[in-house]
């Protein structure tokens, strides 16, 4: 369900007060620029699905019934336009390291750990780089939202055996990745 | 006995729940490097997934999204009556042809009343037909606010003034028929266009989904 203050916020965006809607973008704008990222792999990309996501949302608004989690429904919308978008572009050029901080701005105590951290996140993301769109949609879902498997599946609009096994492949080949690098 | 990847699938479920791996699994794993190796592996891979970095916001997205809306807001507003239109048109496909009859309907009457004209000569008087029209505007507004609230007893109240309206319409003189038909067919389409446009509006407000711009 969504949260009283959440429905009051909708309500008000409903009657035409637009300021309110500032909030529910304030309120979701990093979780869902973060996942779109992780599904595009492309900042650009990225920033533009979510403003089509929140258009998208403002101009549907009446058709949330409330009954679901309202970010769960935002989920919903951006995911099918990040999966919309890498079935257009099949393959993106990945920036390399130097130019690409992945967040890492606060810089850790060790520097060493920081290099360490920096080359895994960046290994991670090109094996990520190497699944289909619905698997990093799943994968990513996952574990930004920490929902249960019912709850993505929900999202995805897939049963919780085909998210399970979705979830399993993409790990899989993400192992056989990371492994190969090693050796 | 389990094969690898049915232990693969268990180590993966494990994690995912944060439970602690079954005492077979365990034993399996301390005899298999293979599944040891999965193991670690997919651990290394939750703690990365789970603690990926979170990318900054870029500082436009909200700015140039409300001003977006805010500019959508207004087109919307300057084009009520096309979008209500779409979404009219969006909502029923069988009224957009009743509509079209309709329109035929009052541009035939048109036609045949300007031949009638220049045939005979005979000068309309347009201000009577237009008086006319007037009138049955006026009775059908009145109906429409009996059937509005519709009970047994006001329902002949109702009849009586559908029947004043019919009544005004044949004072109507034989020239000017044809010409006045086009008012009532007008407020057809009017009724249609606005019943259509309400239902549209609840049909929104109940979240079916089926109006969609």
């Amino acid at each position: 369900m969504s949260s009283p203050q959440e429905v009051e916020i909708i309500q008000r965006v409903l009657q035409g007060e637009i300021e309110y809607f500032e909030d529910i973008v304030k309120r979701y704008q990093g979780s869902l620029f973060n996942f779109a990222f992780r599904v595009t792999l492309d900042r650009e990309a990225a920033r533009d699905i979510t403003q089509d996501t929140f258009i998208a949302a403002y101009e549907n608004l009446s058709q949330f019934k409330g009954e679901g989690k309202f970010l769960s429904w935002l989920y919903r919308i951006i995911t099918n336009k990040c999966i919309n978008f890498r079935k257009r572009r099949k393959r993106i050029f990945f920036q390399p390291l130097e130019s690409c901080s992945y967040g890492l701005a606060d810089p850790l105590p060790n520097p060493e750990s920081e290099c360490e951290k920096r080359e895994a996140v960046e290994m991670l993301y090109r094996g990520m780089e190497r699944l289909s769109a619905d698997q990093r949609a799943a994968l990513n879902l996952f574990y930004i939202t920490g929902y249960s498997y019912q709850e993505v599946g929900e999202i995805l609009g897939i049963s919780e055996a085909k998210l399970k096994s979705d979830l399993f492949r993409a790990r899989q080949s993400l192992r056989k990745y990371l492994e190969g690098l090693k050796k | 006995m389990n094969s690898c990847t049915e232990w693969e699938d268990c180590i993966q479920e494990c994690i995912d729940s944060g439970s602690a791996l079954p005492e077979e699994l365990q034993i399996h794993i301390a005899d298999c490097e293979s599944c040891s190796q999965a193991f670690l592996e997919y651990k290394r891979i939750h703690s990365l997934m789970s603690t990926l970095p979170q990318l900054p916001v870029p500082a436009d997205l909200s700015s140039n999204l409300i001003s977006k809306l805010r500019q959508r807001n207004e087109v919307n507003s300057s084009h009520f009556f096309w979008s209500a239109f779409l979404r009219f048109r969006a909502c029923t496909l069988p009224h957009g042809l009743a509509l079209a009859s309709i329109l035929l309907i009052i541009g035939i009457s048109i036609i045949i009343s300007g031949d009638r004209d220049m045939v005979s000569g005979y000068s309309m008087c347009r201000s009577r037909v237009v008086g006319q029209a007037t009138d049955f505007v006026f009775v059908a507004q009145e109906s429409v606010e009996a059937l509005k609230g519709l009970c047994a007893n006001e329902y002949e109240k109702g009849l009586e003034m559908i029947n004043g309206g019919l009544g005004a319409l044949r004072g109507v003189p034989d020239n000017d028929y044809v010409l006045s038909s086009g008012f009532p067919a007008l407020l057809v389409l009017l009724l249609v266009i606005a019943m259509n446009m309400y239902m549209c509006g609840e049909k929104k407000k109940g979240g079916s989904g089926i109006c969609t711009d």
